[in-house]
């Protein structure tokens, strides 16, 4: 504990230089611009300005990544509230009350306590990853390649797409990542695979060009045909009438608390993500909250749930990131590819090798975190013209982002072919209820799936039994087992439960 | 276009099961070879996809032509490269954009294209040094 407090304040000192609180500070307003445009989100924003950070050093160009993600979870509220358009998907609960709020004229009280949640929530989540994150490379120090292959397994059976509405799809998408990342020379044995004869492909599909491709530019095509309305966002919310009374603030306060605690329970869990906390703690705060009965109809306590909730998971997929090298969602799976490109190796040996990294970065969460509450109160009217820019400017301006990304990553023209190949493919599969996430997070992962199932089995002459040789991966084997089943039990309940109500119907 | 888009994932899954098997080596010597992800996971995603030949879903947004036109816009920019260089390219680009898709008069059109631009020559080109292709007009 004491040597927690020791590294936490040694991080302070790399967080508090200028740089790097310029870094939080740029990052912060970034991610809640981004956050708050409709269309966007915090995904959409790390892959585009990645490359941006490839100058710097890699604890500020992470540091500002971090802000853009978080700031992002800030920003999805604006649009939910003011226009019933989330800005991000885990936005969408928070459209529900927010929306009916703004309707009865409480746009500012809901945008304020959006804000103050997420700031709570933001807060439980860091200080839980301060504890929860050394624990877990502790943890992960006893894991051998076939414990390590099991663990990325796991990963790859994410609870997001096994909690939506086609978990087929999401396996699909998530082989095809596999399959996309086997091209190249394999790390194995040093042989050329599927290059098609492309020295261009010999290090394998870019992870840049790929993310901006999928992300970004299969974004605009979307967006093309959906261009949002945004004429009626009332005319302006003062920060006077925006502040919270008491009675309302021991409302937001309590709902903020417990979604933060559940929400980064779920942002720990191995791709699970922002959504599916937000999700899940909105679904809580609806059983068990004093004012569950107005909830869908403008409560405060069902924004603070949401925001809560999706910052602390947004924070709480930085454990298992930094400490396991698994990333918790598709955001972090951008960040995770990120790290690599500035040579680090996220997983239990960070915290030893590269301490001044790891602790500089959670350090400046609490520093960002406040950064970005102020920031996100006092833009609300700049942000209330930000979400006016209509989609006809930002089209064009994006693909051209898209575009000068895609290149300046290798500063070849290759990688713009592999953008827009990608975004084409990426934008067929979203219009099929493809989810893309999944299919970036098998991509990062494969090589180190590939390289330790190998060792494995090279350590055991080819016997499987080694990948259920000790308690952790009997454990991690267990867990997928249950994470594969939940989708059927989960049909079974539905069905279970339709006809409890409607006994006749079935 | 659901099971058309199934069709493309089995015969994806299909050809790198194959070359995985034939090609790589799946096994070699009591070891796995290079094929031995390849071929598993390739099969798995033939098999996955082949189920989704059973229905075919609607789409969950329409589809248009007019999806494409950022995609023949970028094309575009690619092909005007060689000859106006890239910063060249992305004025055209954005101006005509506005002018021709948009429908933006030809002074907002202008403006908007010359600002993002500059924007983007000074962070990618003054700032990190990114040495953009220059046409055969020297830009």
């Amino acid at each position: 504990m004491v040597e927690i407090f020791g590294m936490l304040l040694n991080g302070f000192s790399t967080a508090l230089s200028f740089e790097n609180i310029l870094a939080a500070m740029i990052g912060a307003a970034v991610g809640i611009i981004i956050g708050a445009i409709p269309g966007l989100g915090s995904v959409t924003g790390v892959a585009l300005l990645l490359p941006l950070t490839f100058s710097l050093e890699p604890v500020t160009g992470i540091i500002m990544l971090a802000g853009i993600y978080y700031g992002g979870m800030y920003g999805g509220s604006y649009s939910a509230i003011l226009i019933n358009i989330p800005g991000d998907s885990p936005a969408v609960t928070t459209a529900l009350d927010g929306y009916a709020m703004a309707k009865k004229g409480k746009a500012g009280k809901a945008l304020f306590a959006a804000n103050l949640s997420s700031f709570i929530g933001g807060t439980i989540g860091i200080i839980i990853l301060t504890f929860m994150g050394p624990l877990l490379a502790q943890i992960g120090l006893a894991f051998g390649p076939a414990e390590i292959a099991v663990l990325i397994l796991l990963a790859l059976c994410s609870v997001g797409w096994l909690l939506g509405d086609s978990p087929r799809k999401g396996i699909v998408t998530t082989m095809i990542g596999i399959l996309l990342a086997t091209i190249g020379v394999d790390l194995v044995s040093g042989s050329e695979r599927f290059t098609f004869g492309s020295e261009n492909l010999l290090s394998g599909l870019s992870f840049i060009p790929l993310v901006i491709g999928m992300f970004g530019f299969s974004q605009i095509l979307e967006m093309i045909s959906e261009k949002i309305k945004t004429d009626d966002i009332g005319d302006k919310v003062t920060l006077k009438e925006s502040l919270l009374d008491g009675q309302e603030l021991k409302s937001v306060i309590p709902a903020s608390i417990r979604s933060g605690v559940l929400g980064n329970f779920v942002g720990i869990l191995p791709g699970a993500g922002a959504t599916t906390g937000s999700l899940l703690s909105y679904i809580f705060e609806k059983r068990v909250g004093k004012n569950k009965k107005e909830m869908g109809k403008g409560a405060i306590e069902g924004v603070s749930a949401s925001e809560s909730a999706n910052n602390a998971a947004a924070v709480g997929s930085f454990a298992p990131l930094l400490s396991l090298g698994i990333p918790g969602s598709g955001t972090s799976a951008v960040l995770l590819g990120g790290l690599m490109m500035w040579g680090l190796q996220p997983g239990p040996l960070l915290f030893q090798q590269n301490p001044e990294f790891v602790w500089g970065l959670i350090s400046s969460m609490y520093v960002g975190n406040l950064i970005t509450v102020i920031a996100a109160i006092l833009i609300i009217p700049f942000l209330m013209k930000i979400i006016r820019i209509p989609t006809s400017i930002m089209i064009p301006v994006i693909t051209v982002i898209c575009f000068v990304g895609a290149y300046s990553f290798q500063n070849s023209m290759f990688d713009v072919w592999i953008m827009i190949a990608t975004g084409i493919i990426a934008f067929y599969l979203k219009s099929h209820d493809y989810p893309i996430a999944p299919l970036l997070l098998s991509f990062v992962l494969t090589p180190r799936l590939e390289q330790a199932a190998r060792q494995a089995l090279n350590l055991s002459d080819g016997s499987l039994g080694i990948f259920a040789s000790s308690p952790i991966s009997i454990t991690l084997l267990l867990l997928i087992v249950l994470f594969i089943m939940s989708p059927l039990v989960m049909k079974l309940f539905k069905k279970k439960q339709a006809v409890k109500e409607d006994p006749i119907a079935s | 276009m659901d099971r058309m888009i199934s069709v493309f994932i089995i015969l994806f899954g299909g050809y790198w099961a194959f070359k995985g098997w034939t090609e790589y080596g799946f096994w070699i010597d009591k070891t796995p070879g290079s094929g031995f992800l390849p071929v598993i996971i390739g099969i798995a995603t033939m098999l996955l996809a082949t189920l989704g030949l059973l229905k075919n879903n609607p789409p969950v947004f329409r589809i248009e032509k007019k999806n494409f036109v950022p995609v023949i816009g970028a094309l575009l920019m690619v092909a005007s490269i060689s000859v106006f260089g890239m910063i060249i390219s992305i004025l055209l680009f954005l101006v005509l954009w506005l002018l021709i898709v948009e429908k933006f008069t030809i002074k907002r059109a202008s403006i908007l294209g010359l600002s993002t631009t500059l924007v983007i020559y000074l962070i990618f080109d003054m700032v990190l040094k990114v040495p953009f292709p220059t046409g055969i007009i020297g830009f």
